[in-house]
C-alpha cells in the first residue's frame, strides 16, 4: 500500500487506530495490544490520587514506556469549567496539548452535553489547547466545533462501551460531506473490526476505540484484526465503492450463455 | 485547618506562627511531595510553578489527580 500519512494538528501519523489503554486483563496484554494493533496515539486519564500511594503511577510508567504520542481524556466531567480545569491539569501532567474533550450529559448512555463541549472547546482553544472533542453526531453541533477551530471532531458511533457499531451511518455520512477539511474520528461505540473497516469506508479518517480490544477474548489478537480492518476501510474508500443496484446484474456475461434458444423461431 | 482533599474533608496541622500556609507545604504534609500529580484548588488550577506562592485557606477543596489508564 501507498504512504498514507494522515495530519492530526500538524503530527503525521501512519497509524488511523487510536487505542485506549483501560480494561486489559494486564499490564503485558495492555501493552502488546499496543503492539500488535500499530495504533501511535493512546488515551490516558486522570483521577484522584489518594495521599502516600504510588496509585496508578507504575502502570503510568508502562503506557509513558510504549513511546507513543498521549491524548488526554477529561472524562468524567459534567460541566465546561470541570473539563476546562481538568484540561490544564493533563496538560501539565502528560505535557501535551492535545486533550480528548468529554462533557457529561447524560450519566445512562454517557451522551455528550453539547452546550458543554462546545463552551469548553471555545475556552481550550483560547488557551493554546489542541481539542480532540467527542460529540453526538449533530451536524451543527459538528459544524460548531470546526467554526470554533477543531482540526480533529469525533462523533459517536454509539454509546461508549456497547460495541453496538455505527448506528446512524446516514447522520456519518453527513458530517463527511459536509464537513470535508476535518479529520473526522468514530469515537465510542465500535465493537468489531468490520464497525471500524465501515467508518473507513464511509470517509472517516479514523477510530477510537478500547473495549472492543481490552475485553476481546485475545485482545492481542483482536488488535491485529481492528489494525487490519482499518487498513481495508481505508483502501476501500480511495479505492472506490461500486454502486449499488436494486436489481440482480449477472457478473457472468450473457452473451454465448448455453441452452439458449429463441422461443419465436 | 480543614481542608477538602479529594472530597474528604481532613484537619491539618498550622503553622507555628499562626501564618497560612503555602500550597506546596500542604502537598508535602498530606504525602504528595515527588509524586506526579497535578493540583485544583476550589475547582480552579493551580499549576506547579506556583504551589510555592498559593496561600490555602481554611476551608479550600484540593483536587490532587494523577494518571490512569483510560479510553
Amino acid at each position: 500500500m501507498t504512504p498514507d500519512p494522515w495530519i492530526v494538528y500538524g503530527e503525521s501519523l501512519d497509524s488511523r487506530l487510536f487505542l485506549g489503554t483501560a480494561r486489559y486483563p494486564s499490564p503485558k496484554v495492555m501493552a502488546d495490544a499496543i503492539e500488535s494493533s500499530g495504533a501511535e496515539v493512546l488515551t490516558v486519564g486522570l483521577r484522584r490520587q489518594a495521599p502516600g500511594k504510588l496509585g496508578g503511577s507504575s502502570i503510568w510508567e508502562r503506557i509513558a514506556g510504549l513511546g507513543r504520542r498521549i491524548l488526554p481524556n477529561t472524562a468524567g466531567c459534567h460541566t465546561a469549567r470541570e473539563a476546562v480545569t481538568l484540561a490544564e491539569m493533563s496538560r501539565e501532567i502528560f505535557d501535551t496539548d492535545w486533550i480528548k474533550l468529554e462533557v457529561t450529559g447524560d450519566d445512562y448512555n454517557l451522551q455528550p452535553d453539547p452546550y458543554g463541549l462546545v463552551d469548553a472547546t471555545r475556552q481550550l482553544i483560547e488557551r493554546g489547547f489542541k481539542v480532540f472533542p467527542y460529540t453526538t453526531d449533530d451536524l451543527v453541533v459538528c459544524s460548531r466545533l470546526r467554526d470554533l477551530g477543531c482540526q480533529v471532531i469525533m462523533p459517536w458511533g454509539s454509546p461508549i462501551g456497547t460495541g453496538k457499531g455505527l448506528l446512524n451511518p446516514y447522520a456519518l455520512e453527513t458530517l463527511r460531506n459536509r464537513l470535508p477539511d476535518v479529520s473526522l474520528v468514530v469515537d465510542a461505540g465500535i465493537g468489531l473490526p468490520s464497525h471500524a473497516a465501515r467508518a473507513l469506508e464511509l470517509g472517516f479518517d479514523g477510530v477510537l476505540l478500547n473495549t472492543a480490544v481490552a475485553r476481546a477474548d485475545d485482545p492481542v489478537a483482536m488488535a491485529t484484526a481492528f489494525a487490519r480492518a482499518v487498513e481495508a476501510g481505508r483502501l476501500a474508500r480511495h479505492a472506490g465503492a461500486m454502486a449499488e443496484s436494486e436489481t440482480a446484474q449477472p457478473s457472468t456475461p450473457v452473451v454465448g450463455a448455453p441452452f439458449w434458444h429463441d422461443k419465436s423461431a | 485547618m480543614r481542608l477538602s482533599i479529594n472530597g474528604e474533608l481532613t484537619q491539618l496541622n498550622g503553622l507555628p506562627d499562626g501564618s497560612k500556609p503555602h500550597l506546596d507545604q500542604v502537598l508535602a504534609d498530606l504525602g504528595y511531595a515527588g509524586r506526579k500529580v497535578a493540583v485544583a484548588v476550589n475547582e480552579i488550577f493551580v499549576p506547579r510553578t506556583g504551589w510555592g506562592d498559593h496561600v490555602v485557606e481554611e476551608g479550600d477543596r484540593l483536587d490532587v489527580v494523577a494518571p490512569i489508564q483510560g479510553g
